[in-house]
């Protein structure tokens, strides 16, 4: 567990950054803001819900959407390592189980995922989010930067609704992802203004 | 049942590197073996093997998964909502449950005639792309680690890094495929009775195309090289496929649906040939042919009855395969299914890569619907095999009821065949070989437990 960035070190607030910045070399942003979750299945519907609550955050001009690709994995979690390749950073919003002590929302670094996410049946159908990180790692497809922001949960039914106490945590999630995305996008537009002045 | 299998005894085993022994339970006359759950297949199931005596009393493939009663839910709604709900049925093939209910629907209101033939081919493109990205993500992320004896991709990455990433640009490939068409990969949303919400543009679509052709003789490579590399399990069974049959192209949206050992039907009256029933150990309804028993769809069944209409390139490639593994068509041995899974991954590239190097935006995307009294009843093949929707609508466009049988309700009781001709083989092997064995045979069918976990409608009679 570790503590969100600052607002302050969370590089440019939405609408902020400069519509004249030439765009990204390439096609693809460098950010990647995923969620993984089923809306039909309680609480495992939290990743999805936090992704709309960010939408709501950034508006359509935001300049920090220039950087962030958005992906709903929804019950599709086998598509992430699509998403991988040539990301500067990456932002997964989950629904995990297990024992995850006392915090009401995980938020933690590339390197504690596996533990937390493999133990997750939501993320296990086929090739789970876990599976896909460790094949990235190896592959060396992994972006630079990770975070994994999840809800630990009991379980989830299918047919069940997001549970009260969920929906209360997803705009706190949602303004968490957004930070990491600002940071991440910072940190990348300081290496890109480094690579240019070299 | 009807199927007659032999396994030789001289089976050579599935994995080069075997795990180390378990439990003691080879030689004792009376053993379970359990898998709680099944790893790398799509949701849960588990796996129960009892044997007696070298024989076995019971085998059953566990689906514990929780039925999500789509198609309770679908009652009422709109006719136009149905595509985008469906979808949410598998994270997988999408595409498979969007296809099929826009078919039935376009007939329960009576346009299925009216579909322009770029729509259809449309549909095609989509379907390709389905095709590939499933097929990919089996072929060598769930499935070869089980004929190279790895544990999981994982491991087998380590060793086969480049041809795990060559995979996956493959897979990636068939997803934007299916972004071209349809907005996005996970739940498409361009989908829509009649049509598509939109067409895609020529440019983005010209390029996708060369990048297809490009792939497909990647892929045509990579066969070539499993066929040649694998040992494959024996296995003859006397399996009776069932699969599309149009005349004129390999069945992926249209055709009548035909057997080898003598089913000839239309899409509307598949129902009437087969029934579905409940058991105990399953929340998914399994699918009998009336009269005869278990019945195999999939790659394999399509391969068998429709190989002259694969795409000519495909069609080379299975040449070639058949060559090198010495065995012609029909195969009878599912074990083969990850090799006709790559022969028409072969064929998707093409026929995408040729559908889009010719393409230019229809004049519509849609055939204007209108709602309407009506029944329709369409199967197409999802990656898995056939899936068939049946839908009611009422005057005003609401669902009146619907019915869906998916592909892996369809290989369930085949699948438990095929564990109960295996079983007296595993009496020699420790408990942790014997799982593997009848996971690798599970792994074969490329089960989506997701998508097949239905309920029975409860009815109770009251005695007054």
């Amino acid at each position: 567990m570790s503590t969100p960035p600052p607002a302050s070190r969370g590089g440019p607030s939405p609408g902020s950054r400069p519509a004249s910045l030439p765009p990204h070399p390439g096609t693809v942003k460098p950010i990647l803001l995923a969620a993984c979750g089923n809306l039909l299945a309680g609480d495992d519907a939290f990743g999805p819900w936090v992704l709309r609550a960010v939408e709501a955050l950034w508006p359509p001009e935001a300049a920090i959407r220039r950087d962030v690709e958005i992906v709903d994995l929804s019950i599709a979690p086998a598509g992430l390592l699509d998403y991988l390749p040539e990301r500067f950073g990456l932002v997964l919003i989950d629904a995990v189980q297990g024992d995850m002590g006392r915090e009401a929302l995980v938020d933690t670094s590339c390197a504690e995922m596996d533990t937390l996410v493999l133990e997750s049946p939501h993320s296990s159908h086929g090739m789970g989010l876990a599976w896909q990180l460790r094949l990235a790692g190896q592959l060396s497809l992994m972006p630079r930067h990770a975070r994994l922001i999840a809800l630990p949960i009991a379980g989830a039914r299918v047919g069940g609704r997001v549970s009260a106490g969920a929906l209360e945590l997803v705009p706190a999630a949602a303004r968490l992802a957004a930070r990491w995305c600002h940071a991440y996008a910072a940190l990348w537009q300081t290496r890109q203004g480094v690579a240019t002045a070299v | 049942m009807s199927n007659s299998k032999s396994i030789p005894a001289d089976s050579p085993p599935l994995s080069p590197v075997s795990p180390p022994p378990a439990s003691p339970a080879p030689g004792s006359p009376t053993r379970t073996i359990r898998v709680e759950a099944l790893a790398r297949v799509e949701g849960e199931g588990a796996l129960h093997l009892e044997m007696k005596d070298g024989r076995c009393e019971a085998a059953r493939l566990e689906i514990y998964e929780p039925p999500r009663f789509f198609e309770a839910f679908l009652r009422g709604r709109d006719f136009r909502e149905v595509p985008d709900l469906t979808a949410r049925i598998c994270g997988i093939c999408p595409v498979a449950y969007q296809m099929g209910a826009c078919h039935a629907l376009e007939k329960a209101i009576g346009i299925s005639r009216q579909i322009d033939p770029p729509i259809r081919a449309l549909r095609n493109v989509i379907y390709c792309g389905e095709w590939i990205a499933s097929h990919v993500l089996h072929m060598f992320m769930l499935h070869l680690p089980d004929y190279l004896g790895y544990e999981s991709v994982l491991t087998m990455a380590a060793d086969h890094g480049d041809v795990v990433k060559q995979a996956l640009r493959l897979k990636k490939l068939g997803n934007a495929l299916v972004a071209l068409v349809a907005g996005r990969a996970v739940h498409p949303v361009g989908v829509c009775v009649g049509g598509f919400h939109r067409a895609p543009d020529a440019a983005p679509a010209a390029a996708l195309g060369a990048e297809a052709l490009a792939a497909a003789e990647e892929m045509a490579g990579l066969v070539e090289f499993l066929a040649e590399k694998l040992t494959f399990p024996r296995l003859d069974a006397d399996y009776e496929f069932v699969a599309l049959c149009p005349n004129n192209e390999y069945p992926m949206n249209l055709g009548p649906i035909r057997s080898n050992k003598g089913m000839k039907v239309e899409q509307e009256e598949f129902a009437s040939v087969i029934e579905e029933r409940q058991v105990p150990h399953s929340t998914a309804l399994q699918a009998l042919v009336r009269g005869r028993g278990a019945y195999m769809v999939g790659p394999l069944a399509r391969l068998n009855l429709n190989a002259q209409r694969l795409h000519p390139r495909a069609g080379e490639v299975l040449s070639r395969v058949c060559a090198k593994i010495g065995q012609e068509l029909p195969w009878r041995n599912n074990y083969l299914s990850i090799l006709a899974r790559g022969i028409e991954t072969v064929h998707a590239l093409a026929l995408a890569g040729d559908i889009l190097s010719a393409y230019q935006p229809p004049a519509r995307s849609a055939v204007p619907v209108e709602p309407r009294e009506g029944i329709g009843a369409h199967a197409t093949e999802a990656p898995r095999g056939i899936c068939w929707h049946q839908y009611r609508t009422k005057a005003d466009g609401s669902i009146q009821s619907a019915r869906i049988i998916p592909p892996t309700s369809q290989n369930q009781a085949c699948i438990e065949d095929d564990l109960r001709e295996l079983a007296p083989l595993l009496s020699a092997l420790t408990d942790e070989d014997a799982a593997l064995r009848c996971e690798h045979l599970i792994r074969n069918y490329d089960p989506c437990i997701s998508c097949s976990v239905h309920f029975l409608k409860f009815s109770r009679r009251v005695s007054s």
